[in-house]
């Protein structure tokens, strides 16, 4: 059997913030390459903490963050926001699109900052705003869309760059929960394609259906870590 | 309504804030430090000069007097003459040239020294501003006010007398009615006087009435009636030093008022967009005090507390501030004067803080009022701002501009998302701006005024020496064969010059004016550049340009034709320009016009044109030991009255202020997008953007405003120049050329825009630095 190196690597993290407690507490996790990992927790458990910092959203007091084989926690500001644009897509609860920018533009901007040919950045758009259904969108304003076709724009946009890694916090938060199903069942497909997906979610439910393994955080610390089902590696992305 | 709360509201606000805060001080500082110094100056200059004609008991006439045709006895009757109150002299007088050793052998030709034994008298005591009083043979107080300034204890040569005797410089004095250029003992005046020069004397009066040149007039025939005909030689009425002063008043008053509505614009736009902004970047602060029980009232004066504090501290240490700058100019002009030491007057040091402190508050009112106003649950609801939708063609078109960085574009088309906003920061640098290119227009045009007194002149001149008025045929040869020989002259030319001086051989008059200087060239004097105000330079024989003076005297226009009688000869020429000219050069024309060396024009002076790269100082040196001794070689004089008192180290601090205060409005305005859009800056920098990316966006927020302003500050810095400079001009009845006014280069300009743009960047570049820094976590936290 191959062994497989994990794609993304937690050790020993600690993270406190200015006059609180710990939010995560020596923390350790690996996720392999094609996983579909749900984080659970009550509010305040440390789940978006982790999320921030396996994005290089912020950084750790203490431990190791490794992600496809870069140590996160060592880099500069300017090497974060590099890192990110190459390894992470985030999609978030409330879709921080940007209002004053299109669809289309919202979805090429990582590619524009990461300096990819204008030509392959549209190329790249088009076919996502196609395969998520929002191409009859690509001139239209975020303000104008419904939420779960801003929640596909965000998703679209969080691909753009083909990340390592994709990083949703509660994903389906701010939808009703037909919409929520939809989104739910477009991230197991792109799981399935082979792409890596960690999940920040309330949702028991949501985890079971779309996730592979169930990671439960109380207090910053994990208090069940449970695979149910194999994660899809064949075809996994890089 | 109970404070206490409000208070409290108030103070957690300040702290919230603190850089809004510090920029309101700070501004407000800034503006009532302009406005006190340019208040006291506008009120200072012609108060010190009255000030000091009273306590030095300024002449209100000084007449020359030649000696040989008055007697004793006759000027001492001239104290019972109609209308005068007082009298003093006679003084020996003599018009003298200096020359300065080790300056190439530079020499001012028709210096004023009088015989005073002792500085005070019954009228115009002179002010010792530097060194000691002349009491020895040999020693000379130089006026601080003319054009030769050299070293205590230097020496300086008096070529126009008879040995050429040498004096020491001993000091510096002053006469407030500025009547004389040099002082030296009564017996010493002999020893000046040139061969060509009878003895003269000066005598001193007050008048009843003297307030007007009317007066003056009327108070100098006086004088004459009571003396033989012809004695009176010349005379200088305290009206001109009255003038200057008055001119500098309204120089200073027409820039300061410039500057002035300048700040206070500035101040209102930046304290009303501090508060503003305050409201928008508060709305859930506003929501939740309104949830509480804040009734709309109380909400309005907690946000009014806020601007409260740091507005009377800014206001307290500008008042501070502007004594401090203006405070040792007050004592310079006092001492100047010699009166005693001045401080601000009280009430400026009221009413300009206090105004102050109300402008902010009006600026205040408004964006406090409408905080009062918000529903708390559409406050509450909306944490933000709310969305208005502007902006977005802006956006499409900058997503196409595939040429710039996408941080660039998207920095270039934001501005659009906040019109009102953005209308602000443009409003802001354009009246910064405006304040540069009013500055640097002020600056082009008293730069081109002064530097006139040197046009017409040559870049080095040769002046007879030894009391000759003109040079003779051997001299003329050798100078001739002398600037062959020397490289580095270009072109020169001999010029006649026919002024009406006692004892002057050859004069010319006008039927209805009298005899007028004129200047004849013996050869094409174009290159000379006289600034011309209208029409052009004489092209040949029949042809004369006239000053300003000449014409507003004649009733004479550009066109018209004139009379010159010399010798008896009556000679039509044609006016064909106006000349500017603040020395009162009179006529100038061809050396054929008047009948050259037939009709008894002799050269008086040389005029050298030098060729590029040449330094006229070095060439000057060169010349003048070529030429050995006999002549003077030296630089054409500079510095015009009224102009060239203008005080520009205050107009640079000014400048600088307004640059500041707009530099800071930019700051401000720039914070309060950064703070309204902190969140979309976490979304920008969570995909990627990097520190340096997320910079040059914020940076760029400020480029379309900076080139809105740039195209709005431009023709109107040019225009309040042009009005400023006219009015000048208006007040010491000088008509101005257009090359005067119109100062501004192509490069210039372009270099201005550059500093609409310099000046949004320097303010933009804190907020842009701290937008870079933050910590992506904490703006997507930030709503």
């Amino acid at each position: 059997m191959r062994v497989v190196d994990p794609l993304v690597s937690v050790s020993q993290v600690t993270k406190r913030y200015p006059g609180g407690q710990a939010a995560l507490a020596e923390l350790s996790l690996d996720v392999r390459r094609g996983e579909a990992v749900a984080v659970m927790g009550p509010s305040g458990s440390g789940k978006s903490t982790l999320l921030n910092l396996i994005a290089g959203l912020d950084k750790p007091t203490s431990g190791t963050v490794t992600v496809a084989g870069q140590r996160v926690d060592a880099l500069t500001e300017t090497g974060l926001a590099r890192f990110r644009r190459r390894r992470i897509g985030m999609i978030f609860q409330f879709f921080n699109l940007l209002d004053d920018l299109t669809v289309a533009d919202n979805v090429l901007l990582p590619a524009q900052l990461a300096g990819t040919a204008r030509s392959q950045a549209r190329a790249t758009m088009t076919g996502l705003l196609d395969q998520l259904g929002i191409a009859q969108h690509r001139n239209a304003y975020p303000g104008r869309l419904s939420g779960g076709e801003r929640q596909r724009v965000a998703i679209a946009r969080a691909l753009v760059n083909s990340p390592a890694v994709l990083l949703a916090d509660e994903p389906t938060g701010a939808l009703d929960s037909a919409t929520g199903e939809t989104i739910g069942r477009l991230l197991l497909e792109l799981n399935r394609g082979g792409q890596t997906l960690i999940l920040v979610t309330h949702s028991p439910e949501l985890a079971a259906r779309y996730a592979g393994r169930v990671v439960r955080l109380v207090d910053g610390r994990i208090t069940s870590d449970a695979v149910t089902s194999p994660p899809a590696a064949a075809g996994a992305r890089q | 309504m109970s404070i206490a709360p409000v208070l409290r509201a108030a103070a957690g606000g300040i702290t919230r804030r603190q850089v809004p805060t510090v920029v309101v001080f700070v501004v407000l500082a800034a503006s009532t430090a302009a406005a006190l110094v340019g208040v006291t100056l506008l009120t200072n200059a012609n108060e010190l000069f009255y000030n000091a004609v009273a306590t030095q008991h300024g002449a209100d006439l000084a007449v020359t007097v030649d000696a040989a045709q008055a007697s004793p006895a006759q000027l001492a009757a001239t104290r019972r003459a109609a209308g005068v109150t007082q009298a003093a002299g006679p003084y020996p007088a003599a018009s003298v040239t200096l020359a300065v050793s080790g300056r190439g052998g530079m020499s001012i030709p028709g210096l004023s020294v009088v015989g005073r034994a002792r500085r005070s008298g019954p009228l115009d005591d002179l002010t010792l501003n530097q060194g000691q009083w002349a009491t020895l043979p040999g020693e000379i107080d130089l006026a601080i006010y003319q054009p030769l300034h050299v070293p205590i204890g230097s020496t300086v040569t008096v070529t126009s007398a008879p040995g050429k005797p040498m004096l020491t410089v001993v000091g510096y004095a002053g006469s407030v009615v500025r009547d004389e250029d040099a002082w030296v003992t009564p017996a010493e005046v002999a020893a000046l006087r040139g061969r060509a020069a009878a003895g003269s004397a000066q005598m001193l009066y007050t008048f009843r009435s003297a307030g007007t040149g009317a007066q003056i007039s009327a108070d100098l025939a006086a004088v004459r009636h009571v003396l033989p005909a012809r004695a009176v030689t010349g005379s200088v009425s305290w009206l001109p030093s009255a003038g200057q002063t008055s001119a500098e008043q309204s120089v200073n008053t027409a820039y300061v008022v410039a500057f002035a509505l300048i700040g206070l614009a500035l101040a209102v736009l930046i304290v009303a967009t501090v508060v503003s902004g305050a409201v928008l970047a508060g709305y859930q602060r506003i929501g939740v005090l309104k949830s509480i029980g804040f009734t709309p009232a109380q909400v309005a004066v907690s946000y009014l507390a806020q601007l409260g504090g740091p507005a009377v501290a800014g206001c307290a240490a500008g008042a501070a501030l502007g004594n401090y700058w203006v405070l040792p100019e007050l004592n310079n002009s006092a001492g100047a004067f010699h009166v005693a030491h001045q401080t601000v007057p009280l009430w400026i040091n009221v009413t300009v803080p206090l105004g102050m402190c109300l402008l902010a508050g009006l600026a205040a009112l408004v964006p406090a009022l409408r905080a009062g106003r918000l529903s708390a649950t559409a406050a509450l609801a909306a944490r933000q701002p709310p969305q208005t939708g502007h902006g977005y063609g802006a956006h499409r078109l900058a997503s196409r501009l595939a040429l710039l960085p996408r941080p660039v574009s998207i920095g270039l088309a934001a501005p659009f998302s906040r019109p009102a906003r953005s209308a602000a920061t443009l409003a802001v640098i354009s009246f910064g701006l405006a304040a540069v290119v009013l500055a640097v227009g002020l600056d082009g045009s008293l730069a081109r005024v002064n530097g006139s007194a040197a046009e017409g002149a040559g870049q080095v001149q040769v002046d007879p020496g030894g009391g000759q008025a003109t040079f003779n045929a051997s001299q003329q040869r050798a100078i001739t064969a002398t600037l062959r020989a020397e490289p580095g002259a270009q072109r020169y030319l001999a010029e006649a010059d026919l002024v009406p001086f006692p004892g002057a051989r050859r004069t010319v008059s006008v039927p209805g004016v009298g005899v007028v200087p004129v200047t004849a060239y013996d050869g094409p004097a174009g290159w000379l550049n006289w600034p011309l105000v209208s029409g052009r330079w004489y092209r040949g024989p029949g042809e004369v340009d006239a000053d300003s003076a000449f014409l507003s005297q004649s009733g004479l226009a550009v066109g018209d034709r004139v009379t010159l009688r010399l010798g008896g000869r009556a000679i039509r020429a044609r006016i064909v320009g106006q000349v500017f000219d603040l020395a009162g050069t009179g006529l100038l024309t061809s050396w054929r016009t008047l009948g050259g060396a037939a009709a008894g024009l002799a050269a008086a002076q040389y005029d050298i044109g030098l060729r590029a790269g040449t330094s006229p100082a070095r060439y000057a040196a060169t010349l003048a030991r070529a030429l050995g001794g006999g002549v003077f070689v030296g630089l054409p004089r500079s510095g015009a009255p009224g102009f060239g008192l203008v005080d520009t180290s205050y107009l640079r601090l000014l400048t600088v202020l307004m640059a500041v205060l707009a530099g800071l409005g930019v700051l401000n305005s720039v914070l309060l997008v950064t703070r309204e859009r902190v969140h979309d800056l976490g979304v920008f920098k969570a995909v990627g953007m990097t520190p340096r990316q997320t910079l040059a966006m914020v940076t760029c927020w400020v480029v379309v405003p900076a080139i809105g302003a740039a195209l709005l500050a431009l023709p109107g810095g040019m225009l309040i120049q042009d009005v400023t400079v006219r009015a000048l001009a208006a007040d010491i009845g000088l008509p101005l050329p257009g090359q005067f006014i119109h100062v501004y280069g192509a490069m210039q300009l372009l270099l201005l825009a550059l500093a609409g743009l310099g000046i949004a960047a320097a303010g933009a570049l804190l907020p842009a630095g701290w937008a870079a820094a933050a910590r992506t976590s904490t703006a997507l936290r930030a709503e």
